[in-house]
């Protein structure tokens, strides 16, 4: 019988990092799967309450002036939207915003105009925002909503 | 004179040095940009409308997110049906209700309640996670209850619009 001696080649190169691969693996895999980057990432912002008939949140500041505002009436066309403003009819989001950005060049303290979004009671909430969107893309600092038209 | 013969190179197998760089750097990737168990009670099952212009918050910490749906229809009008993350728990807020109305929830949260052991916080800010499909009836009722609880801060979720690929 033939007696193997101990000067058989070994293989090893280095410390074994097969169980490191392993763990670090798991870990990258729970960090894909649980991790999120961002929750939500795009927002209107609106600072300006909403206007209630009857509500008021706060006494106005001393010498307070009020603003200039932009009333933008919001009604239920089909499958669309019409948005009145002064004394015209836009049933169309990009007009709409040409229009305003205009209205914005015209008026002396533009960042200062509230605008006033005042929708109808079935006006789609997609609309709404399509309106919000309009007056956000004509530079429109304070942009707020009105409830007047629900109560017709 | 006897000559030393060099020892043979015996590879053991794969070298994994450049995967263990590369997952390293992924693993560090993920823990510094991942955000793990943040849960700010937004209903993913909601479709929020879409907008062009939008902005990021980044700060998450003093806000509450109101998942807005259209409800029933009572005799008082419409009812939305609201429900957000308050005290880590995800409750149901009514327009109308003496514990659980969404008004006096804004209300203690914007100004601070000592029973609950909440400060004041001026720049407490609401979301609005709404369904694209209501109409403006159910929306209405929670922007007057922030203009109730003097919350002037809101923010409307939106999506970014998919732009559909020219053939």
């Amino acid at each position: 019988m033939k007696i193997r001696s101990n000067k058989q080649i070994h293989y090893d190169s280095g410390p074994n990092t097969t169980p490191l691969v392993d763990i670090v693996m798991v870990i990258l895999i729970f960090f894909m799967l649980a991790g999120s980057f961002g929750i939500q990432s795009h927002f209107l912002v609106s600072t300006v309450p909403a206007s209630v008939k009857g509500i008021v949140t706060a006494p106005p500041p001393p010498n307070w002036i009020p603003p200039t505002e932009l009333e933008i009436r919001v009604e239920t066309q089909g499958a669309g939207f019409v948005a009145t403003v002064g004394n015209r009819q836009i049933t169309d989001k990009n007009v709409l915003q040409a229009t305003l950005k205009q209205m914005y060049a015209q008026f002396p303290d533009p960042q200062s105009v509230e605008v006033r979004i005042n929708p109808g009671r079935d006006v789609d909430y997609q609309h709404v925002i399509d309106v919000y969107d309009a007056a956000v893309g004509a530079q429109f600092a304070k942009i707020g909503f009105n409830t007047a038209l629900l109560y017709r | 004179m006897k000559r030393r013969r060099m020892p043979d190179m015996k590879e053991g197998g794969v070298n994994v040095t450049p995967l263990i760089d590369i997952v390293m750097c992924l693993i560090i990737f993920y823990m510094l940009v991942a955000k793990i168990g943040v849960a700010v009670g937004i209903d993913q099952s909601i479709k929020i409308p879409e907008s062009i212009q939008g902005l990021k918050i980044k700060d998450f910490g003093n806000t509450l997110t109101l998942n807005v749906r259209p409800g029933p229809m009572s005799a008082a009008g419409p009812v939305p049906q609201i429900t957000a993350e308050v005290g880590g728990t995800m409750t149901e807020l009514h327009i109308t209700g003496a514990t659980d109305s969404l008004v006096e929830t804004l209300r203690y949260l914007r100004a601070g309640d000592p029973a609950r052991n909440i400060p004041e916080n001026r720049s407490f800010a609401v979301i609005i996670q709404g369904e694209k499909s209501m109409t403006f009836q159910y929306l209405a009722p929670v922007l007057i209850a922030c203009a109730q609880a003097n919350v002037h801060n809101v923010s409307f979720a939106t999506g970014i619009p998919v732009v559909e690929k020219k053939p």
